[in-house]
């Protein structure tokens, strides 16, 4: 006797995949977005934090409340007031004279060293490559005595340039880097087309290459930039009253009483040194991504 | 002036074996890079093995260091010319 036999499921199992497809695929959104917001909370918490405490009372500054009580703008008040030796406005013009000197200087040394990496043939080029990227690793730390050793003896203690000149040699690296890599994808026949048509190769490289570069520079000089903003090592050791940028002028900072920290002054004064680079981001932050991405995919 | 090919392509794949292996022109700019590395430490500690020397400080531990980035150059330009 046939054992009665079932029909072949073959519909059900033709149509379990599509049933499933949808389910599988908002999981996975689900997911995705999980983590993105996991990511999202650990970058912005600390900076919330941050924005709480500067805006909470000094006698409420050790609360723990997540929601911000006791507010005042007592803080940034103080954190602007000179009365008790803090030199903050002075210390924000300074970081910017230091940001824009070191972007703009590293920036013109970047363009043509990266140029010559990316496009040139010459014998060791990759040991250059690999001399740029020692150097970018060896550790500040060991730098500041020797520094401050030579600026001493030549006089430089507390000016510009003995801030301005350790931060290049920092920043500079990291532009070549990435505007090697930048202009490894240009299209070099626009050059070639240049060349061509009658144009010497400084006005190929002024009138071609580098508005093609463009969004490329904006992301090295928006990364160099923040680098030197957020330099604190060096100029903690190099500079004084006059010169100090805000990284050392907000370790300086000076309490209402002798040995009392001010949390809440910091905080706010942290709060004023972020808002420059949050706007400098939100502005360029589609030319960082491109410019960020570039050279990621060989083509 | 486009790229060369080999810079753009750093691999060689092995279908039959399913594996990938790097071109010589690749291994090659992998050893000069090493080298400019090495070389760049190298530098350093020679300046920091002479100015010990002049200054009439100890200078063992800097020439130690000194005689290990020598080596390590030393093999990876080896390494290079027999790529």
């Amino acid at each position: 006797m046939a054992a009665p036999t079932a029909a072949p499921p073959v519909a059900p199992t033709s149509q379990a995949p599509r049933a499933q497809r949808p389910r599988s695929r908002t999981a996975a959104t689900v997911r995705m977005y999980l983590g993105v917001a996991v990511i999202v909370l650990w970058g912005l918490i600390p900076f919330y934090w941050m924005l709480v405490t500067s805006l909470r009372d000094v006698e409420f500054t050790f609360s723990n409340e997540f929601w911000p009580t006791h507010i005042t703008m007592d803080n940034f008040e103080t954190v602007f007031s000179t009365a008790r030796g803090n030199h903050f406005g002075q210390a924000l013009v300074n970081s910017f004279i230091i940001g824009a000197a070191t972007t703009t200087i590293a920036l013109l040394v970047g363009i043509f060293a990266a140029y010559a990496l990316a496009n040139l043939k010459f014998r060791g080029k990759f040991v250059v490559m690999g001399f740029i990227l020692g150097a970018s690793m060896f550790p500040g730390v060991a730098l500041v005595t020797p520094l401050f050793s030579l600026f001493t003896d030549i006089g430089w203690i507390g000016q510009y340039q003995a801030l301005i000149i350790p931060n290049i040699s920092f920043v500079l690296p990291l532009t070549v880097y990435i505007l090697t890599a930048f202009f490894r994808e240009m299209p070099w026949e626009l050059e070639e087309a240049a060349r061509i048509d009658g144009a010497t190769p400084a006005q190929a490289f002024r009138l071609i290459i580098l508005p093609l570069a463009a969004p490329g520079l904006f992301t090295t000089a928006i990364l160099a930039f923040i680098a030197s903003w957020n330099e604190f090592l060096i100029a903690s050791q190099l500079s004084d009253d006059s010169t100090q940028p805000v990284t050392v002028a907000i370790a300086n900072f000076a309490g209402s009483q002798p040995h009392q920290e001010p949390y809440t002054a910091v905080m706010a004064a942290g709060t004023v040194v972020t808002i420059p680079l949050i706007i400098l981001v939100l502005l360029f932050q589609r030319r960082i991504v491109s410019g960020l991405t570039a050279g990621g995919v060989k083509g | 002036m486009s790229k060369p090919h080999e810079e753009r392509e750093s691999f060689t794949k092995n279908p039959s074996r399913g594996t990938r292996r790097l071109k010589p022109t690749a291994r090659r700019q992998r050893f000069e890079v090493l080298i400019g590395l090495l070389g760049f430490f190298t530098v350093v500690a020679l300046v920091t093995a002479v100015v010990a020397e002049v200054q009439g400080k100890p200078a063992l531990t800097e020439a130690g260091v000194l005689a290990a980035f020598s080596l390590a150059t030393y093999l990876a330009v080896r390494g290079w010319r027999r790529s």
